[in-house]
């Protein structure tokens, strides 16, 4: 069966948003939520059917909503998530939906906690305020999608206030969250007081099969220092991207224990983040073969520091987001607080801290990013308008999505595969040209460098608005924060010689395209239909 | 006629496994995440018209690759294809993929080897 795929758009002045928003202090407590947890055996493929369970009933931070799901059949549960976090922001425009976030995230299909394969719909809103921060599903009527996505029952916990969880902190001031965020997806940032990193690097059994690259992360929570051993079951398969119970599994035990998992954890995707235990560490593998009983070992420690808690300025932290954007991922030592505002992340994110009170080691606080929204998810055409001979036509913004029938995407590519009815293309007499650019997730404008905070992956302006217009894209010479540009497109017939775009394989969706169309002097002639072709292995 | 095990594989192209059991599952019936028991396919096969490439007694197959294309025009609809597909298996001693990537248009087979980072 193939692949099901779609092209989504957006617009070139879509809004992203950084935010902290809190229904305590800004930046401070944590998100409700209502993870779908009664998911059986086997379920990592959706079918959601038009008008018969296209709807979930959803109330955040006490106020109603129903959505409208994305029918189709078999549906990849990382797409799923995305509709549904999409459709979430559209319902209203309280701060618990505008900033909310739905994940996918991989469980087992054992009863326990994190043993589920699940949907987790998080408030957009930080804080408990007074236990009604939090994420309700009950039936919309007749159109009922809680039993097919595990809502039916979920389990579901509201926010929790910073002055609960550290209720003996000193820090008595105001946190600050700004900047532009040019992520292309949503992403949650936790930012912790520490001078040194949480999280070390895996260590593999020097007995094991797997022969590919583990990466870890998170940010760890636990009281105590703590190793983790992570056990690879391959009773079901030995490789991922095989489908439910036919994939490798881990457990986890760990020393001096609080934190371990007898129930298997099932390894669905290549890259995409494990939780290991409920106190914050993740790990992801590439694609490589386990054996049966690989080992990996890694430690978690507590925040470190000396003479702690310190004043703003003198404190440091580090970070770390759901998506994986980290101070360890890019070896950046630890951050000084500071009033005016300081690097969260690598794509645009600051954070300040008032001076007043002081900081303590292990203190965190909560960031919410929100990349852009479609204007239309499912677009057969691009329909540039009006387009005047000698200007440029307005500037349009696609990526491109597997929705079922594949778990990963790659060598992804993009061409002109027909110039139409134009008559002056690459004539050479006041052409007429076809502008290309992009930029995203899979390869994001580099900034100022690999530890810079000027990253780009949806350029936007100081205000959040998107900046892309025709000139970023009409010559071979990309501006700083698109990836690539091609300011004349040549129809092509094969995908060697085809344009690369990025790939972000965690939700298998390609990297933004920007164009826009020059009409040449001499053009004449209406409503010509020009074709765009897409390449990509998919598996 | 192309059979494999006891079963007529009508489906004009695409994968094919074959189990120890000797059942046979194709691409036509279900996608690859939805085929149970893959610890127990014996052969993998990829057809093409009339013409098969086989891959049989591998501990690992890989999951199945295509390589596909989508057009999105100005003023017309979106139309798919398929460029080429490919079976193999992970081959532990030499940390790598073997592909057997067999073209959409010619029936052409062509050997592929992918590292495994």
């Amino acid at each position: 069966m193939v692949a099901t795929s779609r092209f989504v758009e957006f617009s070139s002045t879509g809004q992203t948003f950084i935010t902290g928003v809190s229904t305590e202090s800004e930046a401070k407590g944590t998100r409700g939520y209502s993870r779908g947890t009664s998911l059986g055996a086997g379920s990592d493929k959706f079918t959601v059917t038009l008008n018969s369970n296209d709807q979930l009933a959803i109330n955040i931070n006490g106020t109603a909503e129903v959505i409208t799901l994305a029918s189709g059949t078999d549906l990849d549960p990382r797409f799923v998530a995305r509709d549904m976090e999409y459709k979430i922001h559209s319902a209203n425009s309280a701060d618990g939906y505008k900033y909310a976030q739905v994940d996918w995230r991989n469980g087992g299909y054992a009863a326990g906690t994190n043993n589920r394969n699940s949907f987790i719909i998080w408030s957009g809103v930080l804080g408990a305020n007074g236990g009604t921060n939090d994420v309700g599903i009950s039936s919309p009527g007749g159109r009922d999608a809680r039993t097919t996505l595990g809502f039916n029952p979920p389990t579901e916990a509201a926010g929790i206030d910073f002055a609960t969880t550290f209720p003996a902190s000193s820090y008595t001031g105001a946190v600050s969250v700004s900047g532009s965020f040019s992520g292309q997806f949503d992403d949650f940032y936790t930012v912790m007081i520490s001078e040194g990193e949480l999280v070390e690097d895996a260590t593999p059994n020097g007995g094991n099969t797997y022969n590919g690259t583990i990466d870890t992360g998170g940010i760890y929570t636990g009281a105590a220092d703590n190793t983790y051993t992570l056990t690879i079951d391959t009773t079901n398969g030995s490789v991922m991207g095989a489908g439910s119970q036919n994939v490798p599994t881990f457990t986890v035990t760990d020393t001096p224990g609080g934190d371990d998992n007898s129930n298997p954890i099932e390894l669905l995707y290549t890259d995409h983040w494990y939780d290991i235990g409920v106190l914050g560490t993740r790990c992801k593998f590439t694609d490589a073969v386990f054996g049966n009983g690989d080992t990996f070992t890694m430690n978690a420690f507590t925040a470190s520091g000396t003479g702690y808690p310190k004043a703003v300025g003198d404190a440091k932290y580090i970070w770390d987001s759901t998506r994986g954007d980290s101070s360890k991922q890019i070896q950046l030592n630890a951050v000084n607080t500071d009033v005016g505002g300081t690097q969260v992340g690598t794509v645009g994110a600051t954070i300040g801290f008032s001076d007043s009170g002081t900081l303590g080691l292990g203190e965190y606080f909560n960031l919410i990013g929100r990349g852009p929204q479609p204007i239309n998810s499912d677009t057969t055409q691009l329909n540039f308008g009006n387009v005047t001979v000698s200007t440029n036509s307005p500037v349009k913004v696609v990526w491109f999505e597997l929705i079922s029938g594949a778990v990963a995407m790659s060598t992804v590519k993009f061409s002109l595969q027909a110039d139409g009815s134009f008559q002056h293309h690459d004539q050479g007499d006041n052409d007429t040209e076809f502008h290309f650019g992009t930029v995203g997730a899979g390869s994001s404008a580099p900034g100022a460098g690999i530890q810079s905070n000027s990253q780009v992956e949806f350029p936007v302006d100081g205000d959040g608005i998107g900046r892309i217009t025709a000139t970023d894209i009409d010559s071979d010479s990309s501006p700083s924060y698109l990836f690539a540009t091609k300011g004349n497109l040549a129809v092509v017939n094969s995908a060697d010689n085809a344009e690369v775009l990025g790939n972000y394989q965690g939700a298998v969706v390609s990297d933004l395209v920007y164009l826009a169309i020059k009409l040449g002097a001499n053009e004449t002639g209406a409503n010509s239909t020009i074709n765009y072709r897409m390449f990509f292995d998919f598996s | 006629m192309i059979w494999i095990g006891e079963r007529e594989i009508t489906m004009p192209r695409g994968w094919v496994v074959q189990f120890h059991d000797g059942s046979t599952i194709c691409e036509e019936d279900m996608s690859w995440i939805s085929v149970p028991n893959k610890k127990q396919i014996k052969r993998m096969v990829l057809k093409w018209e009339d013409r098969i490439w086989s891959i049989e007694n591998k501990e690992h197959y890989i999951v199945p690759q295509t390589r596909g294309f989508v057009d999105i025009s100005a003023g017309g609809v979106s139309y798919g294809g398929i460029d080429s597909r490919a079976i193999g298996y992970y081959d532990l001693e030499a940390n790598c993929k073997v592909l057997m990537r067999v073209d959409e248009a010619t029936g052409k087979m062509k050997h592929e080897i992918q590292d495994v980072k």
